[in-house]
């Protein structure tokens, strides 16, 4: 591995992400083109936000990768071998230790800090795209704030269905200027993005987009106030291994059709359970 | 009568531009001979007072069309100053700031009907949802607040309550130009433009529009920009109006006195050939 | 009030490339709340003065000096066009001998239209448009009806009570009687009467005798585009 340079992209390379790294922390929510490179993990599994953890990542720091919540996905597994192999820096899934974490999908339950930063796999960086599918003309629209498809898109939903019908990468309006994408994340996180502790940053590798929403910047889903946002609801049920009836659960459909629920932050409900958390029976 | 907007020698060239496109272009023809650019717009000047109604009377080509999308701000002028007279702005070259305030500053004063719904309306959204796009985006975040001014103006406009939630496709012709009305004038804009709103539609029909939206400007004290190649309309909306042909004001005065008394060669054609 | 000098109109008709003299050299004084009648054969002249007065004609020469309440001593052949229609707006009615009115408009309507203009309160305008209506004989049961499917006379009070509604400082009148029977005669001329003690100024293009003897102070006679002395 001596071959490669340390985080496997050259210092160049590693300088122009940076550079659009600030760009975008200085601009919250706007989608900041860049020179996406080829890494050796295929496109739409991390591309991006893996080129961002290379380009920041440094020997002290300690890595954590998640996907939908769990440590001990092949995607994540996969992703921190790769950094370890190029780098040689510690790996964690202990979401207090780590430094930077690499997520796809979802934020940590325990409440990040100040000297961490949460890196987003993202899939498609345009929340425009649902309304508009020009390229030149969500740019356009981000630019004049031209919102109104976007939000007539929610106001039709109201009107059909009584609800919005997003669920995962519901938008959201950053530090009051730009609709962004917040991801697939499942709606319970959109709310811990609000006046975060932590940085937050977002890589599209497959669109070549880099955005941040800064630590203490707003973030309000989009919503009318007589049909106001809603996190999932799982009220009356509880992890089936921690107990918690405090995170966002998974749904487990056993033989026989039973179904059961799990944290889906695997390092929370392990924690939880080894400080002698229990299921109330 | 309280000024509200002065537009100042708004001009507009299409193509590369040269020093001598004004000065070459007018008697013949608006292409420039030397580096063939088409003046659209040239040296348009007017001011438009509170309550007042202004036509723009020209054939088509006359660059009246041209004249409405920059009064618009949907086009970039090649010159020319748009000095707004109204708190908060007053004094502001809304051709001076970026196309970001523009929108803003445009949605607070201007509404505008297109001759073709298609311009005005976004078909793949609701009738309701289209009326209710300005005020969502004025910031009204209330579905129940926003659905009982649209229903209110639904009845002013007669449009069918009850097709409220259909496509505007679904309209007839006349009833997609009042679905435009009433979206141009959802948060009471202090201007309205109307671009040959009433071209394409029937005689009766027309006439039907006309007097409806007449009513409503009375009501809300609305000025308005009316451009049209239509004599008929002008005469019946307008107070004022400027004569234009190849780009240019060639006249300006009262309504009735164009339409009777005109002065310019051109105008005389124009009114002795249609009336 | 007003002061009109050396007024001429020619009509320049490019196409045609014909030039037709209208007007020469017509002047004439009028004190305020008195009221001048302008009379002569047809085609000397006569409505073309009260168009150059009302602004629909642009003079080719002359001047006519009038105290605005708005903005005190202007000349009318001279104001921007901003200007003289708020002058029309607030101070000059004109009835010309046709009545113009938007085509599905109501009588009533139409009569108020002029205090709408003027920022009157809907239902005010309406109720103002009433009385002058009901004083120039219009029933009640043509209030709603259009204005072109009045008969003639009818059309011409119409006319009139747009004229008149807004109680203007100037009002120009032409040939206000002409196809009036006598008792819509006499309820025009008793109406004219009493604005006239109102000191209104008035200037009228009229043949009709009666109406000439009871509202006269001063007479033009217009021969051939010029005053006939």
């Amino acid at each position: 591995m001596e071959r490669y340079n340390f985080g496997f992209l050259d210092e160049e390379a590693k300088r122009e992400i940076r550079r659009k790294i600030l760009k975008a922390v200085a601009i919250p929510g706007y989608q900041v083109p860049f020179a996406s490179r080829e890494v050796p993990l295929l496109k739409g599994w991390g591309t991006g936000g893996l080129q961002i953890t290379l380009s920041l990542i440094g020997k002290e720091d300690i890595l954590k990768a998640i996907d939908q919540g769990c440590d001990y996905s092949l995607n994540a597994m996969n992703i921190k071998r790769f950094v370890r192999a190029v780098t040689g820096v510690e790996t964690t899934t202990d979401t207090r230790r780590a430094t930077l974490i690499q997520t796809r999908h979802r934020i940590p339950e325990e409440e990040l800090r100040e000297d961490q930063i949460l890196i987003f796999q993202v899939p498609y960086p345009e929340p425009l795209r649902w309304v508009k599918a020009s390229e030149r003309e969500t740019r356009r629209m981000h630019a004049e704030a031209d919102y109104g498809l976007m939000w007539l898109s929610l106001y039709e939903d109201m009107v059909r269905y009584k609800e919005v019908t997003i669920g995962a990468r519901y938008p959201v309006l950053v530090n009051r200027r730009y609709i962004m994408d917040p991801s697939p994340i499942p709606r319970w996180d959109v709310p811990k993005l609000h006046m975060s502790k932590h940085l937050n940053l977002f890589g599209a590798g497959r669109e070549k987009k880099i955005y941040a929403v800064p630590p203490h910047t707003s973030v309000e889903p989009l919503e009318f106030e007589d049909y106001p946002f809603r996190v999932e609801d799982f009220s009356g049920k509880a992890c089936a291994l921690c107990g918690s009836s405090e995170s966002f659960l998974d749904e487990i459909v056993e033989d026989g059709g039973r179904r059961t629920y799990v944290c889906s932050d695997t390092d929370y409900c392990t924690r939880r359970r080894q400080s002698g958390a229990t299921v109330k029976s | 009568m309280e000024l509200l907007l002065k537009v100042e020698s708004l001009t507009k060239v299409f193509g590369r531009g040269c020093e001598q496109c004004l000065s070459l272009t007018g008697k013949d023809g608006n292409r420039c001979p030397i580096c063939g650019s088409i003046v659209a717009c040239a040296d348009v000047s007017f001011e438009l007072h509170r309550g007042e109604w202004l036509g723009i009377l020209g054939e088509s080509g006359s660059g009246k069309s041209t004249l409405l999308r920059l009064l618009n701000l949907e086009l970039e002028p090649t010159k020319g100053r748009m000095l707004v007279n109204l708190e908060p702005y007053t004094g502001l070259d809304l051709l001076s700031i970026s196309p970001y305030s523009r929108r803003l500053i445009r949605q607070e004063l201007f509404g505008i009907v297109y001759q073709n719904p298609i311009h005005g309306l976004r078909m793949e959204v609701s009738a309701g949802g289209n009326v209710a796009e300005r005020l969502i985006l004025m910031g009204e975040r209330r579905v129940e607040k926003i659905r009982e001014r649209v229903l209110a103006l639904f009845r002013r406009l007669e449009l069918p309550e009850d097709r409220m939630d259909e496509l505007p496709s679904s309209f007839s012709g006349g009833m997609q130009q009042r679905l435009q009305i009433a979206k141009a004038i959802v948060n009471n804009p202090p201007i309205l433009l109307l671009d040959e709103f009433t071209t394409g539609l029937d005689p009766s029909v027309q006439a039907g529009v006309l007097e409806l939206l007449k009513e409503i400007m009375f009501e809300l004290g609305i000025s308005a920009i009316v451009v049209s190649h239509d004599i008929g309309v002008i005469n019946f909306m307008t107070h004022r109006v400027l004569v234009m042909n190849r780009g240019r004001v060639v006249e300006h005065g009262l309504t009735d006195q164009i339409l009777e008394d005109p002065q310019d060669p051109y105008t005389q054609t124009l009114v002795h050939s249609k009336l | 009030m007003l002061k009109v000098r050396s007024l001429s109109k020619d009509f320049k008709l490019h196409n045609a490339g014909k030039e037709v003299c209208v007007l020469r050299d017509v002047s004439f004084e009028l004190p305020q709340g008195k009221t001048l009648f302008l009379l002569g054969p047809n085609g000397s002249g006569k409505s073309t003065v009260l168009k150059c007065l009302y602004g629909t004609y642009k003079p080719t020469g002359g001047s006519a000096l009038y105290r605005s309440s708005l903005w005190g001593e202007v000349d009318l052949f001279r104001l921007q066009s901003v200007q003289m229609h708020q002058i029309r707006l607030k101070e000059i009615g004109y009835a010309s001998q046709f009545l113009q009115v938007l085509p599905r408009l109501s009588t009533l309507q139409a009569v108020a239209e002029p205090l709408l203009y003027l920022g009157v309160d809907k239902k005010k305008a309406l109720s103002m448009a009433e009385g002058v209506l009901l004083k120039l004989g219009i029933e009640r049961e043509l209030f709603d009806q259009y204005p072109r499917l009045l008969s003639g006379g009818q059309q011409q009070r119409v006319n009139i009570a747009r004229a008149i509604v807004k109680s203007p400082r100037l009002l120009l009148l032409d040939e206000p009687t002409a196809s009036l029977d006598e008792h819509s005669k006499k309820l025009v001329i008793e109406t004219l009467q009493e604005l006239k003690c109102r000191e209104m100024t008035m200037v009228v293009v009229s043949h009709d005798r009666e109406l000439i003897d009871v509202l006269s102070d001063l007479e033009l006679r217009m021969g051939d585009g010029h005053v006939d002395f």
